[in-house]
């Protein structure tokens, strides 16, 4: 790993650890856990395997991404309506408002992942780990709309499985999430056999 | 400085949209899965089991059949044919009250959700799989993968469901005998095994061109 490298592992790390604690001490442990661990600790463990030392070509890696951001975007407008911000202090300890969510889910994440786009573009490390931070929180945080969230609800405050907001978008990210990893992986064992 | 900045590494030669095969499959799930569950909240276990099924069906016959290779448009007749029976079924059923019937006859065996009533069974059922299936039908003219997975869905569908209308008696000695949408029953599942029967058939049946 080049210095250069290095220096943009502990910036992703800063902002990983820095973001899951904020989340932690103002959401609770459950929003810390999906966003934290599943959807940075993994990204970050995946930028380093596949595109740290050789960033994804932005000519595959850009379709998939840009498409994955503005579903997250309807994603996220679902989950306002329905006041998930709310909803999840109301799973948990914390005491998340709908104020606290657009803040930060809402203004934020897309700016960190909409800024992310440029640096796809110009293939920048910085673009390789919010690429994989995004498709990573894809595939391990957003089913957790239909098989945590809804469940836990069920159990603390009684009646069967039911709603969730954002339970009707979660899985479409996931779609083109699925074709960005593949993208990364895919340039990542080319990269490596040349 | 600003120019270093936004300069980037693209450049403008041609470039398809061209995700691979297997995102369709990944889409096709995510939306048949949220679908599901849906439809479990809102209208209780029996329609989730039935558009699970239909959906399990549809989707070992599309890899088998039109996954790899897209399904001939000429099935598109008999595709709409199809829409229009499950339409003229819908409007059998809600002339009926089945959703209401459903949950009042089939308490044990259906349990079918309070908050929906026949109007949003209609609206559910009828007219957004209508809109649906005509989209579809669109995207099967143009041969695309998720065109040959609705052709399987719509005649799984008009099996499975009609089937119900006369096994769900069967099993409950409380509910009425004829459930509405019994009579265009048969019509439908005639319909779907005319589809599934052109599709086995399509590759002898080809039209030769003149």
């Amino acid at each position: 790993m080049t210095n250069r490298e290095k220096l943009y592992v502990l910036v992703a790390a800063v902002i990983s650890v820095g973001f899951t604690t904020h989340l932690f001490h103002s959401a609770d442990p459950l929003p810390a856990l999906v966003i934290g661990l599943c959807a940075l600790g993994a990204g970050m463990v995946f930028w380093i395997k596949t595109s740290l030392k050789h960033p994804t070509d932005p000519n595959l890696l850009l379709p998939p991404y840009l498409l994955t951001a503005a579903v997250l975007m309807l994603h996220i407008i679902e989950e306002y309506i329905f006041d998930f911000g709310t909803m999840i202090g109301g799973l948990s300890q914390g005491n998340w408002t709908t104020e606290q969510f657009v803040l930060s889910i809402g203004y934020g994440f897309p700016l960190v992942w909409i800024f992310g786009a440029i640096a796809i573009a110009k293939r920048n490390h910085f673009g390789g780990f919010v690429s994989c931070f995004i498709f990573a929180g894809m595939l391990l945080g957003e089913p957790t709309h239909l098989l945590v969230f809804p469940i836990r609800e069920a159990i603390l405050h009684g009646g069967g499985y039911d709603y969730f907001p954002g339970m009707w978008t979660a899985l479409a990210p996931l779609v083109s999430g699925l074709w960005g990893i593949s993208v990364i992986i895919k340039d990542a064992k080319q990269y490596a056999t040349t | 400085m600003i120019n270093k900045i936004l300069n980037s590494n693209l450049d403008d030669s041609y470039i398809p949209f061209d995700p691979p095969k297997w995102v369709n499959v990944v889409a096709i799930l995510s939306v048949v899965i949220t679908i599901m569950l849906a439809i479990l909240i809102y209208f209780g276990v029996l329609l989730a089991i039935l558009t699970s099924l239909t959906a399990a069906i549809a989707m070992l016959a599309w890899l088998r059949k039109g996954y790899t290779t897209p399904l001939s448009r000429r099935i598109l007749p008999v595709y709409i044919l199809a829409i229009i029976i499950n339409l003229v079924q819908g409007a059998e059923q809600h002339a009926g009250h089945y959703f209401t019937l459903l949950g009042t006859s089939f308490p044990n065996i259906v349990q079918v959700n309070s908050v929906s009533s026949d109007m949003q069974f209609a609206a559910v059922f009828s007219f957004a799989t209508a809109a649906i299936y005509l989209f579809g039908a669109t995207a099967i003219f143009y041969q695309t993968k998720i065109g040959s997975f609705l052709v399987w869905w719509i005649f799984s569908w008009s099996v499975i469901f009609p089937a119900s209308h006369f096994l769900l008696p069967l099993i409950s000695e409380s509910g009425p005998a004829l459930l509405p949408g019994i009579i265009t029953a048969p019509f439908s599942i005639f319909i779907a095994a005319t589809g599934i029967w052109h599709i086995q058939n399509q590759d002898k049946t080809q039209m030769v061109p003149a």
